[in-house]
């Protein structure tokens, strides 16, 4: 059974900012089952997909990038 | 004269129902229909046919004939089914009844459960829970008004009670200013200091009609139009931290004279995430230039991202102050990240009325340790720990809540949220006459020497580390200066 979509976070490791592929939303976008949430921004992007997905896309962007749940904030 | 039903059986064979159908209407035209005073008539015939007169006649009268109802045909007394019956309170504040009140009641049935129901008092300023009460009991009462009065706990409270909320106290000094040393006016205080805050909003309310208001990011959007306060808490995280003051008994921020820049990231329900919170960052690292900014956010587990945006921040020279969290735990993030500054809660005696829920704050009474110097104690819900770097006031704080445009308008709140923006304004103020860091330039020297000066504004209250950290930072005293 496909695990069910989830929202991620995909973006660009800090010290690969200046060298991460040009085009390396757009290897996101090529991944079959992810979702790019807009409006897309450069260091970061919001995807809903299954981990497997995001991990799938992340190993095509060999270290440039790291993932992590979307995570929710309260007011403290 | 008491009220009764003449009615047909119901038999699953629908020939049968319809002979007692029958059987009841010859019953009611001889026996009842010339003595009896008729109410209604429910009869319907169809697929389920039913017979069902509703009349008032004498009792004996009916005692008697019934005995002489043919089969299938039967007489009893009409029996009231109310609906549930609403639980209705009236809010005061003063003699006025409020309206949009929250009002939240804890629920008890008889095995014991409990439940939590909420709702806002109406335009007569009246609550109502519509529950069954023949089946659970109104445990206790909280009853939260959005200005101007505090508010009030109330334990098993009596249905149709009429709740009084009492005055906030007037300004312009509370508690916690006395606390961090605000003494006299200095409207100048914070001078040049830029203060970014990351919340729900800000204003509208006069006392902050200098913010600068720079939009709402929600879902990556950037709403330039959108930074309105949508619940309450971003304009008295930004009051705390700024407002100044048009009438003498207002409340002035911890430091009026600083610039703020206010973002908001979170929606009606008080929520956001860290891709919306590192996208604030941006906005007010560039264009707004903070040199400090306000997180009164938090969240269990810590976020790559975010942590990434504060660096940046770092970088920028900006130094960001946390709110540690509410839930009595470990700090939460992003405080808990060693690139911020956490700020845990404290109390002290009187800080609030006795029956309000603010009162509720002060720590259990066998947790001795929990309790600091003069009268001070590290409020029940402030998170601790380690990675608490200062202690702020966080009960029972009067400052700035959205009014109608023009107006001012003055709440009572509770949390570390409003202990990290009190210490954010010390700081503000304290960095405005700092000299070596205003000669810094923006980089991460900058932030450091913040921290720096942060660190040597603290002062020992007697709690453990875990709780106050380096202590609470105070202006500079006039009598120091001297």
């Amino acid at each position: 059974m496909a695990a069910s979509a989830r929202t991620f976070v995909i973006a660009v490791k800090r010290e690969h900012r200046g060298d991460v592929p040009r085009d390396w939303i757009d290897t996101v976008r090529s991944v079959a089952g992810l979702v790019v949430k807009e409006p897309v921004n450069s260091r970061r992007l919001v995807v809903t997909g299954s981990p497997t997905a995001v991990e799938s896309a992340c190993s095509r962007l060999s270290d440039f990038v790291y993932f992590e749940e979307l995570i929710s904030h309260d007011i403290a | 004269m008491p009220t009764f039903v003449l009615a047909s059986r119901r038999f699953a064979d629908a020939r049968a129902s319809a002979a007692a159908l029958k059987a009841a209407d010859g019953a009611w035209r001889e026996l009842f229909a010339r003595s009896a005073t008729p109410v209604f008539d429910a009869t319907r015939a169809g697929p389920r046919p039913r017979y069902l007169r509703v009349f008032e006649a004498a009792n004996d009268e009916v005692e008697q004939k019934a005995r002489s109802l043919p089969n299938g045909v039967f007489v009893e007394p009409e029996v009231i089914h109310e609906i549930a019956a609403p639980l209705r309170f009236a809010v005061y504040g003063g003699d006025e009844r409020l309206t949009g009140v929250h009002v939240i009641a804890t629920l008890r049935d008889g095995d014991g459960n409990t439940d939590m129901a909420m709702t806002l008092t109406d335009a007569d300023g009246v609550a109502q829970f519509i529950i069954d009460a023949s089946d659970c009991a109104v445990e206790s009462l909280v009853v939260h008004p959005l200005s101007t009065f505090w508010s009030r706990v109330l334990w098993q409270p009596i249905p149709g009670l009429e709740v009084q909320c009492e005055p906030l106290p007037s300004g312009p000094h509370g508690w916690w200013h006395e606390f961090v040393g605000v003494v006299g006016d200095d409207p100048g205080r914070g001078k040049g200091i830029r203060v970014g805050i990351i919340d729900t909003g800000v204003g509208p309310n006069a006392c902050l009609g200098h913010a600068e208001n720079l939009g709402a990011i929600i879902d990556g959007v950037h709403d330039t139009d959108g930074g309105s306060d949508v619940h309450g808490h971003g304009t008295h995280v930004a009051g705390l931290v700024g407002a100044r003051p048009l009438r003498r008994t207002d409340y002035p921020g911890i430091a009026p004279d600083c610039s703020l820049g206010c973002v908001r990231v979170c929606s009606e329900d008080a929520e956001t995430n860290q891709v919306d919170i590192a996208a604030a960052l941006e906005v007010l690292m560039d264009p707004f230039a903070a040199d400090l900014i306000n997180l009164s956010l938090a969240a269990p587990k810590p976020s790559q991202v975010l942590q990434d945006a504060i660096l940046d921040c770092l970088d920028a020279g900006i130094l960001c102050l946390c709110a540690a969290g509410n839930t009595a735990e470990t700090v939460r993030y992003p405080a808990a990240f060693p690139e911020a500054v956490a700020v845990s809660a404290l109390g002290t005696k009187g800080c609030a009325r006795e029956d309000s829920v603010s009162a509720g704050s002060q720590p259990a009474g066998d947790a001795v340790d929990q309790h600091g110097n003069l009268d001070t104690f590290l409020a029940r819900f402030s998170c601790r720990g380690e990675r608490v770097f200062c202690a702020a006031p966080g009960v029972g704080i009067i400052s700035t809540v959205p009014a109608p445009p023009g107006e001012v308008r003055f709440g009572v709140m509770d949390g570390t949220s409003m202990a990290s923006p009190i210490a954010c304004g010390v700081l503000a103020a304290r960095l405005s006459t700092d000299r070596v860091y205003r000669a810094v330039t923006r980089g991460p020297e900058r932030a450091a020497r913040a921290r720096t000066v942060l660190r040597a504004a603290c002062h020992d209250i007697g709690l453990g580390s875990a709780y106050q950290g380096h202590g609470v930072p105070r202006l500079e005293s006039k009598r120091r200066r001297r």
